[in-house]
């Protein structure tokens, strides 16, 4: 059982708290959701998880270890990070962006071995990006890229995958690709944590939400608890309505509020 | 389902086939043109010496028990031996020097149109070579200009780092800027010097001359100090390549899979100063060959810094020594400075790339090949 943990964990950037004294965790088998507006901290507590910022309160534990004890390479081996942008600009095939996936698990001189040959095949396939593999990553699409940058998350064979916003490039097809993907991932064993403001996506396919507002965590827990009315109504600032589809799955429909 | 794996099958080999082809291709091409430019280097000139005497001379120095000095004369062997061949190697070196840490700094950067003296090391290392001439040391001593000028290049890229750093961390975008803000202080210090001493023309000639490059009377001893820099720059080079692939995806990107940014940061502007104040310490500022021979390079063997590393620093070397060949002989007897060139051949090339990309992407702004 791996565990990734936030306790008390507070982000300053530039002189400005961007998360305080935020209290999370996250195990394998585990499917969880960080909602909240634009500019809420959703990527500060990613990144704070995943190593890449440090708290200057509290702290992040790995396994019950502070993550700063590891190396920069033992944490990549153990936490992929797939970010929302990714800079993309030379023309590298699929496949090698995808190998840079091993990049934490190969010594300075070593070459590619059989174990990373077959982690990247794997994560081409898992991603349906296996017919993209020779193509130059500066010719494919957006929805193309975030699955190109996901396999590479998924070339690492991480305990954790940590994904800032990854359907928000996507077209409604491979955007629920990727989300079934994720729960995939979880049932697998991994534990997965995307950040998200699509209310609909998470209510669907999370198992645990958490709540965030102005770097402050609000609520955290089971998702029809989080996600309930009063909830969502106060941190987004808007009159939502909770309707159910035809095939009975709860949806909410949001409106300004008057 | 069968549809598409008859297409991966089929058209998945075919690309990877033509990217191996592509590099052979290049260093077939390669390889003779550099072989045939090195002979041409020590061929051509004022006196015109036969390839067999060349071929004969370099003979009876590497092996002198079995090649006999018998039918040449003096002068062939000082011309080839001592004059010719040191111009030539010393270009080879500096061609590749430039042409590496061009590729570092393109990476780094995440910028094709970054270039090695970016960080401060070019200016620093013309000021340090100023500082040499003005102050007379380069009167007592062969070695005292390339050591200042290497001095200064180091100097200029640990004033811009101080500059760039806050808290631990260096952002390659405050760093481009400080290395752009010392750049031009330097240079300006550098003019100051040369302007306070303009009216002894001795000095300012040859201080103006060495700004505008050249690789004239070079000797053995320019070798010793420019070739153990390059290789050595061009092996660290070598060894941080992946780092510099995975830099080339942004820093977050390289963080997160497992790259210590800060230290790797540290180590390639290094490498990029030190070979960039080895080249300019025996040849002086030559212009855009740092900047279009790893641009150029890239095009055809893709951005991979494994392959490219090397490959840039083949061309670089093939192309300094075509450049030092063309301001030897397009305008007999008067040498045009290399700097002059390099800048000449270099701007053209560099701008019909730009050009072609524009026109490839369809007007689309995109950085990057």
């Amino acid at each position: 059982m791996n565990t990734l943990a936030t306790n008390h964990a507070s982000i300053s950037r530039n002189g400005r708290c961007i998360l305080r004294s935020a209290t999370v965790s996250l195990s394998s088998g585990q499917l969880l959701s960080i909602v909240g507006p634009n500019g809420s901290g959703k990527s500060t507590l990613l990144r704070a998880l995943a190593g890449l910022w440090h708290a200057s309160e509290g702290e992040v534990l790995l396994n019950s270890q502070p993550i700063k004890a590891f190396s920069r390479k033992d944490v990549a081996k153990r936490i992929a990070f797939v970010p929302q942008e990714a800079l993309m600009d030379f023309s590298f095939t699929v496949a090698e962006i995808v190998a840079m996936g091993r990049h934490p698990h190969r010594g300075r001189f070593s070459r590619e071995n059989t174990s990373d040959r077959e982690a990247v095949e794997n994560a081409l396939e898992r991603c349906d990006i296996v017919h993209l593999r020779d193509r130059l990553v500066t010719t494919l699409s957006g929805g193309e890229r975030q699955r190109v940058v996901i396999a590479r998350g998924l070339a690492v064979d991480p305990d954790f995958i940590l994904l800032d916003e990854p359907t928000a490039n996507l077209d409604v097809e491979h955007g629920l690709e990727i989300l079934e993907l994720c729960c995939a991932l979880a049932k697998d064993g991994k534990a997965v944590a995307f950040a998200t403001h699509d209310l609909n996506a998470v209510a669907r396919y999370a198992s645990s939400v958490v709540l965030i507002q102005n770097g402050k965590l609000i609520d955290a827990g089971d998702r029809e608890q989080v996600l309930s009315r009063k909830n969502v109504e106060e941190v987004f600032r808007v009159r939502a309505e909770l309707v159910a589809t035809d095939q009975g799955h709860p949806v909410y429909v949001f409106h300004r509020r008057p | 389902m069968s549809a598409r794996a008859e297409i991966v099958q089929t058209s998945a080999p075919v690309v990877a086939e033509r990217q191996r082809l592509r590099l052979g291709l290049f260093y077939v091409v390669l390889l003779p043109v550099l072989a045939i430019s090195i002979l041409a280097g020590i061929a051509i000139g004022s006196t015109p010496i036969p390839w067999q005497t060349i071929l004969h001379v370099i003979g009876t120095k590497f092996f002198p028990h079995w090649v006999s000095t018998a039918g040449l004369s003096d002068s062939d062997i000082v011309i080839v031996w001592l004059i010719r061949v040191p111009r030539v190697i010393v270009a080879v070196f500096v061609g590749a020097g430039l042409a590496t840490a061009g590729v570092i700094m393109q990476a780094l950067f995440r910028n094709p149109l970054a270039e090695p003296g970016l960080v401060g090391a070019g200016p620093g290392a013309v000021l340090g070579a100023v500082i040499a001439f003005v102050a007379g040391w380069t009167l007592h001593s062969v070695i005292a200009l390339p050591l200042a000028a290497i001095v200064g290049a180091l100097l200029a890229l640990v004033l811009v780092y101080a500059m760039a750093t806050r808290g631990g961390t260096t952002p390659v975008a405050t760093l481009l800027l400080a290395g752009i803000a010392v750049g031009t202080l330097l240079s300006a210090l550098s003019s100051l010097l040369l302007s306070l001493h303009i009216v002894d023309w001795q000095i300012a000639q040859e201080i103006v001359f060495w700004m505008m490059g050249g690789l004239d009377s070079r000797t053995w001893t320019h070798f010793w100090i420019c070739a153990p820099f390059v290789l050595l720059g061009l092996a660290a080079a070598m060894i941080q390549s992946r780092d510099l692939d995975l830099l080339q995806q942004g820093e977050e990107t390289a963080a997160s899979l497992g790259l210590d940014i800060e230290s790797s940061k540290r180590l390639l502007t290094l490498t990029a100063a030190l070979l960039t104040g080895a080249a300019v310490a025996v040849a002086g500022l030559l212009a855009f060959v740092g900047l279009v021979v790893p641009h150029a390079v890239r095009l055809v063997v893709g951005p991979s810094n494994r392959r490219l590393l090397p490959a840039s620093a083949l061309a670089g070397a093939a192309f300094l020594i075509l450049c030092d060949l063309a301001a030897r002989t397009l305008h007999p007897p008067t040498e045009i400075r290399l700097g002059v060139v390099t800048a000449l051949i270099g701007g053209p090339i560099f701008i019909w790339l730009l050009w072609r990309r524009s026109w490839e992407a369809g007007g689309e702004s995109g950085s990057g090949q």
